[in-house]
């Protein structure tokens, strides 16, 4: 069978090309690796460390950097086996990739609309992707201003710094706010919970969409916050993460109502979400 | 092609564990110590083919040949800066005969899963291709078939290449073709055939329409839930018995769920698809910690709410054949139909009386 590449969960064997620390306490390294494939932002990807398995991992890199640099990225959290071993690797190390998965954020769709994107932590990965691929391609697109807003735990917390205190604030019509949980004596922006910050900025809904990824209590709570600012739910668009193990809708495992996340998700409307036994 | 028509039993005998048996992996149901398995023909004992088809429903459903328990996905070997890694899936023609209806239906309903998706997987369909199935219509059902109220006939050759009944009192064995690949399945076989007349194929099936199936009876027609049966009660009171042991599932012919999972040792590994459960706790936890389906409330509704609500919703079908198996073998006796009745009582505004 192997003749005819027709085994759906066989992954390619791709390079580590660089790996970087985001965070102070080490607990996410963006792995970079040599070879990338076509995908839209919001996809995903099996990752797998061979002999401990596999898991699903938001490409954090903007398809058109992968497909200038022919390279994939990937944002990982330690939080598990898979992730665990993954942190233990270096340049010059091997790893699974099966992809791209999912479907993707619909940036087509918000032509001439202003874009609000709420991250917590670990979840500006799947949204640096967009946010990248929504700057590259604004004028296509006719966007109108881009507000970012982002939090963490703590200063040494918040990820890919480069972009959301370099790249990102200097990029036409696009603010970027940040806050964290606890400041530190270094830290002399806003200290605060993300949901509230956004309170705080109150941002029309006018010919707004709002983009939200983050720990679940997060977006439970800023999906509160864009009802209370008056967003509607097709307005408000979000991620699911479930586990997962196939990829293509098989294993039954990320199966919520008739979805499966692998699938028909991870990215969904809160009108959407509104539809499934809420289960996830 | 869809004559009855009958076959010499020992030539048939014969020509399954010769010339078939060198071109084909033959499965054929074995009584092992009181329970019906599959198991490959390799060198029979004379009589072979009589005993398989006189015998019941096995205890694991014959599709799971298909996605057998433990599959190979592939395999690797070297360090963590030169993994070689090759496919692993196979794929083999294989026979297998003595297939129940029940069970033919429910590769049916799984190839709606595996290949009629846009995700197709191909390691499935083409294992599918290379199948050739040969159905046994069902003499004696057990006290717990129930395939008649979802909708399966005992007789039905709709599911299979070749349909065998074993009726007493024929002159041969009586076979129907029901499928191209059958056809051509068994013109390679050079059999002596008789074609049956009209009134014999009648007399066939009315000697298995006659065949009671008292469960089905007491099950009626189910139809499909609605989203809103998310919220019944039911959920609760039922789940209080379940003891998370996944039986079930691993008995069930239309359930698919499946891990990915690595081994190795040294340097050399394995990763394979692994028959799992949405009964046990873990099924769903996250690194992490996060469980969507925390207690036994949760994961019980989830097997029911799948087969008869979400595969419904996705793909125009309830998946529950009425085999039986999980009703026989439920160690505290949480029985589908007993569920199904419940469930009636519920929606049509009574209270459950509890298991």
């Amino acid at each position: 069978m192997s003749e005819t590449g027709k085994n759906p969960l066989l992954p390619s064997v791709h390079t580590i090309r660089e790996v970087r620390d985001e965070t102070d306490v080490g607990d996410v390294k963006t792995f970079v690796v040599d070879g990338s494939f076509d995908y839209l932002p919001g996809q995903c990807a099996m990752v797998s460390v061979f002999g401990v398995g596999e898991c699903m991992i938001s490409i954090t890199s903007s398809p058109d950097a992968s497909a200038r640099g022919r390279y994939l990225e990937f944002a990982v959290k330690k939080v598990g086996l898979v992730t665990e071993a993954l942190h233990e690797l270096e340049p010059g190390c091997k790893i699974g990739i099966r992809g791209p998965y999912g479907n993707h954020f619909p940036f087509e769709q918000w032509a001439g609309k202003k874009l609000l994107f709420i991250g917590g932590g670990i979840g500006l990965a799947p949204l640096r992707s967009l946010i990248n691929h929504c700057i590259a391609h604004k004028e296509e697109y006719r966007y109108g201003p881009i507000e970012i807003v982002y939090g963490a735990r703590s200063p040494g917390d918040l990820c890919f710094k480069d972009e959301i205190m370099g790249h990102w604030p200097k990029c036409e019509d696009t603010t970027v706010h940040l806050t964290v949980d606890r400041g530190d004596e270094n830290w002399k922006g806003h200290v605060g919970f993300v949901p509230q910050f956004v309170e705080e900025i109150a941002p029309s809904p006018s010919d707004c969409v709002a983009i939200t990824c983050g720990p679940p209590i997060m977006i439970k709570l800023v999906l509160e916050t864009l009802r209370k600012l008056g967003f509607e739910d097709d307005q408000v668009i979000t991620t699911l993460e479930l586990k997962m193990q196939c990829g293509i809708g098989k294993c039954g495992r990320c199966n919520v109502g008739s979805k499966y996340v692998c699938k028909d998700g991870p990215v969904f409307s809160l009108a959407q979400l509104k539809q499934l036994p809420a289960e996830f | 092609m869809s004559a009855t028509i009958t076959v010499d039993l020992e030539e048939l005998e014969t020509q399954l564990a010769g010339d078939v048996s060198r071109r084909f992996d033959v499965y054929v149901p074995v009584d092992e110590n009181g329970a019906v398995v599959f198991r490959r023909l390799t060198t029979p004992a004379s009589g072979w083919l009589k005993r398989s088809v006189s015998l019941t429903r096995s205890v694991l459903p014959a599709n799971k040949l298909l996605t057998p328990q433990t599959d190979p996905v592939l395999r690797f070997q070297g360090g963590p800066t030169d993994y070689e890694v090759s496919d692993a899936a196979a794929s083999t023609d294989l026979v297998i005969l003595g297939v129940k209806p029940c069970d033919a239906r429910a590769l049916k309903l799984l190839d709606k899963v595996f290949a009629d998706e846009s995700d197709i997987d191909q390691v499935y369909v083409e294992r599918r291709q290379k199948t050739v199935l040969i159905g046994v219509a069902c003499e004696k059902p057990e006290p717990t078939c129930f395939c008649k109220a979802m909708g399966v006939s005992p007789w039905s050759s709709d599911d299979c290449d070749l349909m065998i009944y074993p009726m007493q009192g024929l002159e041969g064995l009586a076979l129907k073709c029901s499928s191209d690949k059958g056809q051509a399945f068994l013109a390679g076989m050079h059999l002596t055939i008789r074609e049956l007349p009209a009134e014999t194929s009648e007399e066939i099936e009315a000697h298995y329409r006659a065949i009671p199936q008292p469960l089905s009876e007491f099950v009626g027609h189910p139809e499909a839930l609605s989203l809103d049966s998310f919220e019944l009660p039911i959920w609760g009171r039922i789940s209080e018995r379940c003891l998370s042991c996944g039986l079930c599932t691993y008995l069930c012919p239309t359930c698919y769920c499946f891990a990915v999972v690595d081994k190795s040792l040294g340097e050399r590994g394995l990763r394979a698809r692994c028959w799992d459960s949405c009964m046990f706790p873990d099924f769903l936890k996250m690194a992490g910690g996060h469980n969507p389906r925390p207690t036994k409330k949760e994961r019980v509704r989830q097997r029911f709410m799948h087969k008869l609500c979400y595969t419904h919703e996705r793909y125009g079908q309830i998946f529950c054949v009425g085999c039986g198996r999980c009703v026989e073998k439920c160690p505290v006796g949480l029985h589908f139909v007993d569920v199904l009745s419940q469930l009636r009582r519920e929606l049509a505004g009574g209270g459950g009386d509890g298991l």
